[in-house]
């Protein structure tokens, strides 16, 4: 690219980077349940 | 070599970007992607030369991240239409040579993206164009920036908005083109 003659030297400091920030990941929903299994009956 | 400005505000100015599929955008050699959500970080080639080493954007090198100061300036320069499918704008920060035509910065990232629609088919714009909008939104998802379809006029230095109606209007006027008698 030809951008030409350069003239001018600038120090950019951003306040902050204009990078957006990955998307945060979604928030896990509610556990999912464990089938309860089943006891087995014990005869006492 | 002249004094050097500080400031906070990045300089804006205009790129082109090689399409990578699925939802990327490349340099304009095709040779790297521009990682999404990552700044982009200049180096120079000629130090893998070890030539003269330095970091990037020296002055008196041509290394840097290069941008055009304006879109017109950008399209000057040989960076029309047909030649690249994205065309935006991106921010510069860090270490910014500025320059006649534009900037070679430290640090960029893009901040608006135009996805260049150029139907392949006379038959099936309509798709095409669904199709566009929709790895406009990808691309614009995976960057975190705005993106939209735009429509190149191939002698103008402007674009214009790809509405269905003016894909429809082109069709027409192609249609309504006269033969010629041999």
């Amino acid at each position: 690219m030809n951008i030409g003659v350069p003239q001018k030297v600038h120090e950019i400091v951003p306040l902050q980077e204009p990078v957006p920030r990955p998307a945060l990941p979604a928030e896990p929903s509610e556990p999912m349940r464990q089938p309860v299994k089943e006891r087995e009956h014990v005869d006492r | 070599m002249s004094t050097v400005e500080f400031g906070s505000t990045p300089f804006i100015g205009w790129r082109c970007w090689k399409l990578m599929l699925p939802a990327y955008i490349g340099d304009a050699n095709g040779t790297c992607i521009w990682e999404p959500q990552t700044r982009q970080d200049a180096y120079c080639r000629f130090n893998d030369r070890a030539f003269h080493p330095h970091a990037a954007p020296q002055f008196d090198c041509t290394c840097g991240i290069h941008a055009a100061r304006t879109l017109d300036d950008l399209l000057r320069m040989g960076y029309t239409h047909g030649r690249y499918a994205v065309v935006g704008t991106v921010a510069l920060w860090g270490k910014v040579v500025e320059c006649e035509n534009g900037f070679r910065a430290q640090f960029a990232y893009p901040t608006e993206l135009f996805y260049n629609f150029k139907p392949k088919t006379l038959n099936n714009q309509a798709q095409e164009l669904v199709a566009a909008d929709l790895l406009a939104f990808r691309i614009g998802m995976r960057y975190g920036v705005a993106c939209t379809v735009r429509a190149f006029e191939s002698d103008q230095m402007s674009f214009t908005p790809a509405s269905p109606a003016l894909v429809a209007s082109k069709r027409k006027t192609r249609l309504q083109k006269p033969a010629v008698a041999l």
